[in-house]
């Protein structure tokens, strides 16, 4: 599982850049052992989204649970930059009103 | 759109033969929807953008179509046949992306001193053919039809153009048709409106969307459709053949549901179209979209999606209508037979009382109702055809006369039943079935009578009941079908009933017409 971590906000926040193409039940769960010491580590997550062309519903399920475990450390988990295609997936299922996703990462920083 | 006047020429002639353009023979003006369909095959609310093209030229007086093929002929063909259908003649003629249209129209064998009109599938003028009809000035050679798009001004590709200019070398230069038609200056070039288009997915929203206001903007609902009462449909809509609609589900405005489409409950469908035998799963919201089998085209987001999770969005296996109610031909003749076999009902009452006295059968249960997806199930006042489960009872055709088949005339009545169909089984007992068994359960309705319970000595092996089911469902939309097994099964149960002793004391397990199951013991039912 291919991320690339950032540390931002003087070392309080991260922005984790998903290296991969496709999350799905493939790879779901590599992802979240993946991201889940990122989780741990930072206050707020963003995550960079702009490489990934498909999410199926495992993939969906993965991101809820790392929304689920910022949250109930009153954390803040971001997405920024979605394709497309993963973008019209989330308003399929309406995920698009439970995540906070901006277009870009300067204007998913600047809401920090 | 209404009806296109006859195309008249100057000299009194009628351009009565069209070239038609389809699939990828007509790249070069543009195709491409990513839903996995021709364009010209993809329905404009209530049947296919390449339909109506035709039908609006032969009510202009098209006898004759030049069919041109691209990579998919057979779709193309399967619809328009030989044209009888529409009272035209139709010939077949294939193209390719990257033939020059004036080689083609050579193929074709047009006269020069005739007009033609051109044509393609997923597109259609719209104003009504006017642009076709009055004289064309000497020295033009025709006139096309054109639109704003954006910035620009492009060809529609219809027009109606002398068969000299078709087939001349100012035709094949290496340009394109459309670049040949807009840069001719004697083609008269006519502006009109944005045509109606399957051309694109926004084209197809924003025609469907158009026609639902032309048809006076209000909810237009086909035969056959299933809504639940808690499904609400906002206008202006169009909900098409055996569509099924889910509770809570919001319909509209601006929805269009092609036929065979299936709305789960909690759905939205807002300004998009669902098409043909296409599933929108639950809680779901489908908004600026075009949503066809597991492909998702988001105008919005110009965009098209694969979804791989079929209880998101997927496509319903053609041919496998929700089974429809019974007719009213068979609901009639139901409450009729309710009442001739009333008589034999009250005979067999006391066969019925003793069974009931020992608890074997119990008088209601549960009955899987046909969906596409996930059984439904209703309770019905008549009892379940034990003799099917593994805890067996020994069959007895009287008591099923009277338990099961006679009160299961009145759901036939009320539609929840056919006369012949599937055993009635309930959802927990057909999800415990093999894979293909419970395919069976979802595309045809259950039936009072099956094939095992009108045999002599019937046979309750796994194997022969799921024959019966399957010839049942093979079956089920044929009357006279039933009316043999009814016949079949009245003879038998007239016969048994006479058989069976009258006398308490008689152990009636050992009488004929009382048969064995998959188990030799008889079990008292508890009831369900």
């Amino acid at each position: 599982m291919q991320l690339d971590i950032e540390k931002i906000n003087d070392g309080t926040g991260a922005i984790v850049t998903l290296r991969i193409d496709n999350l799905d039940a493939g790879n779901a769960k590599a992802f979240k052992e993946a991201l889940q010491p990122v989780l741990d580590a930072n206050k707020a997550v963003l995550i960079d989204m702009s490489q990934l062309n498909f999410v199926d519903s495992s993939g969906l399920g993965a991101l809820l649970s790392c929304l689920r475990a910022m949250n109930n450390k009153e954390g803040e988990l971001k997405l920024f930059a979605m394709t497309k295609p993963v973008q019209a997936l989330f308003e399929l299922v309406r995920m698009h009103r439970i995540f906070a996703i901006y277009n870009s990462r300067e204007e998913a920083l600047s809401s920090l | 759109m209404s009806q296109a006047q006859l195309i008249q020429l100057e000299n009194g002639g009628v351009a009565d033969t069209a070239i038609l353009f389809s699939g990828a023979a007509g790249a070069e003006l543009g195709l491409g929807l990513g839903l996995g369909l021709a364009s010209e095959l993809l329905p404009l609310i209530d049947r296919p953008m390449l339909q109506r093209v035709v039908e609006w030229l032969v009510r202009g007086g098209c006898q004759q179509l030049h069919v041109v093929l691209g990579d998919e002929p057979l779709p193309v063909k399967a619809l328009l046949g030989d044209g009888s259908r529409w009272g035209c003649r139709v010939t077949y003629h294939h193209g390719s992306a990257t033939e020059h249209p004036a080689r083609l129209f050579r193929r074709l064998q047009l006269a020069p001193e005739r007009h033609y009109v051109l044509a393609n599938g997923w597109s259609l003028p719209a104003d009504n053919g006017e642009f076709l009809q009055g004289e064309i000035p000497p020295g033009a050679i025709g006139r096309a039809a054109v639109h704003a798009q954006g910035e620009s001004i492009c060809w529609s590709g219809w027009g109606l153009f002398a068969g000299a200019w078709l087939l001349g070398d100012e035709n094949s230069n290496g340009q394109s048709l459309e670049s040949c038609v807009m840069q001719e200056h004697r083609i008269t070039r006519l502006h009109m409106a944005q045509p109606w288009s399957a051309a694109t997915p926004a084209q197809l929203l924003q025609s469907s969307q158009r026609l639902l206001q032309q048809h006076g903007a209000g909810i237009e609902r086909q035969h056959s459709s299933q809504i639940h009462p808690s499904a609400t449909i906002h206008p202006p809509a169009y909900i098409g053949r055996h569509v099924r609609v889910g509770a809570n589900a919001v319909i509209g405005p601006h929805a269009v549901l092609c036929e065979g489409a299936f709305v789960d409950r909690d759905a939205l469908v807002q300004n998009a179209v669902v098409l043909p035998h296409t599933y929108i799963g639950e809680g779901l919201d489908l908004r600026n979209s075009v949503a066809r089998g597991a492909r998702l085209a988001n105008t919005a987001l110009e965009t098209v999606v694969e979804i791989r999770d079929p209880d998101l969005l997927s496509a319903l296996p053609l041919g496998a209508e929700p089974a429809s109610p019974p007719a009213w031909q068979e609901r009639l003749l139901a409450l009729t037979l309710r009442l001739v076999l009333a008589p034999l009902q009250l005979l067999t009452y006391p066969t019925a009382r003793r069974a009931q006295a020992t608890g074997l059968r119990p008088r209601r249960s549960r009955v899987i109702q046909p969906g596409h997806t996930g059984p439904t199930e209703v309770e019905v006042n008549m009892a379940s055809p034990a003799w099917l489960d593994s805890t067996t009872e020994p069959f007895n055709r009287t008591l099923h006369f009277h338990d099961t088949f006679y009160p299961g005339l009145r759901e036939v009545v009320r539609g929840r039943l056919r006369l012949a169909g599937p055993a009635p089984r309930s959802a927990a007992a057909v999800g415990a079935l093999a894979e293909e068994w419970q395919a069976l359960y979802l595309k045809a309705r259950c039936g009072v009578l099956s094939e095992i319970v009108t045999q002599s000595i019937p046979d309750f092996s796994p194997e022969m009941q799921l024959a019966s089911d399957a010839m049942a469902c093979a079956t089920q939309r044929h009357l006279r079908q039933a009316f043999g097994l009814l016949w079949r099964y009245l003879i038998l149960t007239l016969r048994d009933f006479r058989a069976v002793p009258k006398t308490p004391s008689v152990d009636s397990s050992h009488a004929p017409g009382v048969h064995r199951g998959k188990s030799s013991t008889v079990h008292h039912r508890s009831a369900q």
